[in-house]
């Protein structure tokens, strides 16, 4: 599915120089990658063209919860963008997008939430058996996939 | 108009003028920072000290803080000005990182990302001291120079 996008001329240099750089690392590259291939085609093609936007990230360790959690933004001159071309017509503010199990041997299990806020995915929170959110090394398993419809 | 040659520089009502024009953008650059730091905004930044290291030391009773003047500069209902602005939101969130931590899911995406260690230093000068400085500064660029050369 084409977007169709008014964009300014600065609006396109800008996208052409930031879009869609340094927001992922592989970890998080890959887990999306198999959310979207579980995904129906309406919903991929909606998270495809909000990741191809996304151009920064705040990763914050939450000491309470033990929980890592990654928020992806569309920053523009400094300044937070939700008025992606297209996004989820969501009835709630927040909601969960996808849940991932990932497996690293026996000895470290990771579980990766998807989170959708105001229709724009927006976070990951990684939650670990052991306090380590990234595999070792690239030996990882995608054990389990689950998709919620928004 | 040529009229430059005609000023005594020496003399005291010119030296008055000079100390006058001082004050003045002193005065012009604190009243900027105290008009910008209570345009209506509800959020106080202790900015200069956070709020919480002043209660940890007045806990603590470090002897630096744990006095009238301490609880009068950085106590946490204290929003003096001297150590903190009245800022949007947004800002405060982007300047503190336990602020961005306390907000909903929702206002941490309409927020933006925290700033770095440099912005957020740079950030974190209250407006009203921050003003007064840059006044003084000004002030001393402008006066500086100027000696009229005749010795006294």
């Amino acid at each position: 599915m084409a977007v169709e996008t008014n964009k300014s001329f600065i609006e396109k240099m800008h996208g052409a120089i930031f879009s869609g750089k340094n927001a992922f690392d592989s970890f998080e590259t890959s887990i999306i990658q198999a959310v979207i291939e579980k995904m129906d085609l309406e919903d991929a093609n909606i998270l495809r063209s909000q990741l191809a936007l996304l151009n920064s990230t705040h990763r914050d360790y939450d000491e309470d919860k033990k929980k890592l959690v990654v928020y992806f933004y569309w920053k523009y001159f400094g300044k937070p963008r939700t008025d992606f071309p297209l996004k989820w017509e969501a009835s709630e503010k927040e909601r969960k997008l996808a849940r991932v199990h990932i497996a690293y041997g026996d000895e470290l299990s990771i579980t990766a939430d998807l989170f959708v806020v105001l229709g724009c995915f927006f976070y990951i929170e990684f939650s670990s058996n052991k306090e380590e959110f990234r595999p070792p090394s690239p030996n990882f398993v995608i054990k389990d996939v689950e998709v919620f419809k928004v | 108009m040529g009229t430059n040659g005609n000023v005594n520089r020496c003399s005291s009502a010119y030296g008055w003028g000079e100390a006058a024009g001082f004050a003045n953008t002193i005065a012009i650059g604190a009243a900027g920072g105290a008009k910008a730091a209570v345009s209506g905004y509800a959020n106080f930044s202790h900015s200069l000290f956070p709020a919480r290291w002043a209660t940890g030391a007045l806990k603590n009773r470090k002897w630096w803080l744990d006095n009238r003047f301490g609880k009068w500069l950085a106590g946490r209902r204290s929003h003096n000005r001297l150590n903190g602005d009245y800022v949007p939101w947004q800002l405060h969130a982007r300047m503190d990182e336990l602020a961005y931590r306390s907000l909903s899911a929702v206002d941490k995406l309409r927020a933006g990302i925290p700033f770095g260690p440099l912005r957020q230093a740079i950030n974190r000068m209250p407006y009203l001291p921050g003003s007064a400085f840059f006044g003084v500064g000004s002030a001393m660029m402008n006066s500086s120079g100027d000696d009229c050369g005749c010795g006294n």
